[in-house]
């Protein structure tokens, strides 16, 4: 890929977190239609092989834009930032010390469907404050405060995995 | 991924899992995390005055890898003195569990763990 062409480019959609999903759905369904392998003449094989690897890129591009956490580091990498390496010191004690809470509450909840409730309102409590810290986390990238938003991005990389933790203990009181 | 048996073990059976009072002075608490996967993990250590950790608790919210990671570390460290802990690399923790290499960082973590505590205690006591 062109340094230029990021995965924003590609969709014709500008750089930011906040993202115009109806414009990025249409976006990629035009383009990955252009780009199908199938559209190639038959025989051509280097067409072909172009067609394939245009068409990963553009569901790897779509998936990474389309989620907001998957988002968040694409925009973090894009500004050079190594989102994989982690050391303690990127990490918020006090982030740390409310997972910890937050992790015991979840595994406090009774069994069966009488932690229904509790999960509910975890679950809830935990959505607002992602969304709290994602306009946190715009606003450290627009000041360019790269450190101050790699921490919030980790942050909010903890809140998610809560949240998924939270449903998919809703999915086995449910019997799913 | 298959764990391994020791790994299995220290998961079903995970030793010294608990809490020690933060605000006791001899007990230092080392908290990390592993943002990708969500991983977090409290380790605190209660040092005597001669520097021997006398005891050790950790409560790790994680995979498995991580819960035996912290598991086998609480073990490990128990009777050590803090230069003797801080000597403990996470390789060893790796070959000990045989942790596969996608894992590998679940015993970094238990490593960050305990130096967290060893410093913490070591700052309470310096201050």
């Amino acid at each position: 890929m062109h340094p230029a062409e990021d995965f924003f480019s590609l969709f014709s959609l500008p750089r930011s977190f906040a993202v115009d999903k109806p414009a990025l759905t249409a976006n990629f369904r035009a383009l990955q239609a252009a780009s199908h392998p199938d559209k190639v003449a038959a025989g051509d094989e280097a067409a072909k092989l172009a067609a394939v690897q245009r068409s990963s890129l553009l569901n790897d591009a779509f998936a990474t834009l389309k989620s907001p956490l998957a988002r968040a580091g694409y925009l973090l990498r894009l500004a050079g930032i190594d989102v994989e390496a982690v050391s303690q010191s990127d990490l918020d004690p006090a982030v740390l010390f409310e997972q910890m809470q937050l992790r015991e509450s979840v595994a406090e909840a009774p069994a069966g469907e009488d932690g229904l409730a509790p999960l509910a309102a975890l679950k809830q409590e935990i959505g607002a404050r992602i969304e709290v810290r994602e306009a946190a986390f715009v606003a450290a990238l627009e000041a360019e405060e790269f450190s101050a938003t790699k921490r919030v991005f980790h942050e909010l990389q903890f809140l998610y995995k809560l949240f998924q933790e939270i449903e998919a203990s809703e999915e086995q009181r449910l019997g799913y | 991924m298959a764990y391994s048996e020791k790994v299995i073990d220290h998961y079903e059976n995970p030793r010294n899992v608990g809490k020690m009072d933060d605000a006791d002075l001899n007990v230092g608490t080392g908290m990390v995390g592993a943002p990708a996967c969500g991983d977090v993990m409290r380790l605190q250590i209660k040092v005597s005055d001669a520097g021997v950790i006398e005891d050790a608790k950790f409560k790790t919210y994680g995979c498995g890898s991580a819960i035996a990671s912290s598991s086998l570390l609480t073990e490990w460290v128990k009777g050590r003195t803090l230069d003797e802990a801080t000597a403990i690399k996470n390789s060893d923790i790796a070959e000990e569990l045989g942790l596969p290499p996608v894992k590998i960082h679940c015993s970094v973590l238990a490593e960050d763990a305990i130096k967290a505590a060893i410093a913490d205690v070591k700052a309470k006591r310096g201050a």
